[in-house]
């Protein structure tokens, strides 16, 4: 994308071509963020729900003035023969029928009556759904939960795209002010769902990956902010800000191999003899496992969110907040057995926490559901100024191993030009 | 159509997406602009060409 970007300036600037994006990202100003540090001001929309059914991106398009697609993927080492015949050309040849375009918000009511009207099609539910919390966001999200569920509900041929769709709602309402506990791990399991149908959809498998293990993941896909952000001070702007920060999973790079922590339960363990008071609801733990199900040697990525409830405030000053993973089922194995979170300098706050871990399978590990067992130790004070105490919160997540019998495929790949290195830094997609 | 006097452009390395192939009208999509959400669509466009991108910054 820089490349045509470089490639077609004088093209913009003279008026004869112009660039527009849409980013299917689920969190779009990260995309905006990257096209403030590539300086690309060209326009960029969101389709988040991937309403063009892409099996994969990057995909270029070149569309005529009657948005006729002239030419799909064209070849960025040819771009001067490209725009000499497409840019260039007084007159391309007319459609004999060309589209009549118009720009229209969705009727919400009218939606909502055809689905109703329609009563168990499914396609009309989802697509309201999908409208719904597209054009009306958070204010929308539980009547677009409802509405995909009646579309999930009702008879359908494919319901992989009804499912990626719910858990990008999903998403949005764990990253909204109404989240509701499990809200991230319902999304991951609509998208496991969506792609257990069609396990070709790069589009599909990328958005599991993005929070998922390390063995499962094909490079870091957030590594680039950093960088972004500091070349952007660099050149005295203020870099865009995020509403949700990229963070564990997704600055994580791949991993050949599952390293893991053999540390003994004695080396690990601060409160064996569980003598530490429990948490009696001043945090709220939510425990997501990425993906929900796995195969026997397969990992999984683990995250904790640590929330707090009403006036409870972090106490800072302190130790940070631990979690300790207790024994895991024989054969399986921990990337580590203890974790400490980071903390802000302020003597209290109130931030929402993020732990993540990984674990592996056994690789004899026999189908069924599998406890892992752990608990959180922190110091919260009731509010800001009120009362701090140190709590320990226990926790189970249960994981599902598969049988081979439902192997799901392993990850083909996008349809990219060029080979990869084995930690690579690639260009965004 | 005149698509195909392009095919030669095309960059084969990429498996073609039926719906989206040359010589057929990009589909009447409105989505919102990820700087003020504002409807946008290709009518938006009309009398210009456009090279589109279609990503994700992961």
């Amino acid at each position: 994308m820089p490349g045509w970007h470089a490639a077609t300036r004088e093209l913009r600037e003279a008026g004869q071509l112009t660039l527009l994006g849409i980013v299917l990202e689920q969190h779009p100003e990260r995309a905006r963020l990257f096209m403030q540090w590539q300086q690309m001001r060209w326009r960029l929309l969101h389709d988040p729900f991937n309403l063009l059914a892409l099996p994969y991106v990057p995909l270029t398009l070149a569309i005529d003035e009657w948005g006729m697609i002239r030419v799909a993927q064209p070849q960025l080492a040819r771009a001067d023969e490209w725009i000499e015949r497409f840019v260039h050309a007084d007159e391309l040849p007319s459609p004999p029928s060309p589209p009549n375009f118009t720009t229209q918000m969705p009727d919400l009511s009218a939606l909502r009556s055809d689905a109703a009207a329609r009563g168990e099609d499914a396609a009309a539910w989802a697509n309201l759904g999908v409208q719904l919390a597209l054009w009306r966001g958070e204010a929308a999200l539980e009547e677009a939960l409802a509405t995909g569920e009646r579309a999930l509900a009702a008879p359908a041929g494919q319901t992989g795209p009804m499912h990626f769709q719910q858990g990008v709602v999903y998403r949005m309402r764990h990253d909204s002010a109404s989240a509701e506990a499990g809200d991230f791990q319902r999304a991951v399991q609509h998208w496991s769902a969506a792609l257990q149908q069609e396990p070709n959809n790069y589009i599909w498998r990328r958005r599991i990956q993005q929070y998922g293990p390390r063995l499962a993941k094909p490079y870091s896909f957030y590594d680039w902010v950093p960088q972004a952000r500091q070349e952007i001070r660099d050149r005295g702007e203020e870099p865009l800000a995020l509403s949700v920060e990229p963070g564990g999973a997704e600055f994580a790079y791949p991993a050949e191999e599952f390293t893991h922590s053999n540390g003994h339960v004695a080396e690990v363990h601060e409160d064996e003899d569980a003598r530490i008071h429990r948490d009696e609801g001043l945090v709220r733990l939510q425990r997501i496992a990425v993906p929900p199900s796995v195969l026997p040697g397969e990992s999984l990525r683990l995250h904790f969110l640590f929330q707090l409830r009403g006036e409870a405030h972090w106490n800072n000053e302190t130790e940070p907040l631990a979690l300790v993973l207790e024994d895991a089922p024989p054969g399986w194995q921990w990337a580590t057995r203890r974790l400490w979170s980071e903390q802000p300098a302020e003597p209290t706050s109130a931030e929402e926490r993020h732990l993540e871990v990984e674990i592996q399978a056994a690789e004899e590990a026999a189908p069924g559901s599998v406890a892992l067992r752990g608990y959180a130790l922190y110091y919260v004070c009731e509010e800001a100024s009120g009362v701090c105490l140190y709590r320990r919160q226990d926790f189970c997540v249960e994981v599902e191993v598969m049988s081979a019998a439902g192997e799901r495929l392993k990850d083909p790949g996008p349809p990219r030009p060029g080979t990869k290195s084995a930690n690579p830094r690639r260009s965004p997609e | 159509m005149a698509g195909d006097s392009f095919a030669d452009l095309q960059d084969e390395r990429y498996p073609p997406i039926p719906q989206l192939r040359a010589g057929l009208p990009f589909p009447n999509l409105t989505l919102p602009d990820c700087e003020d959400g504002r409807p946008t669509s290709l009518a938006d466009f009309r009398g210009k060409r456009v090279l589109l991108h279609i990503f994700a910054s992961w």
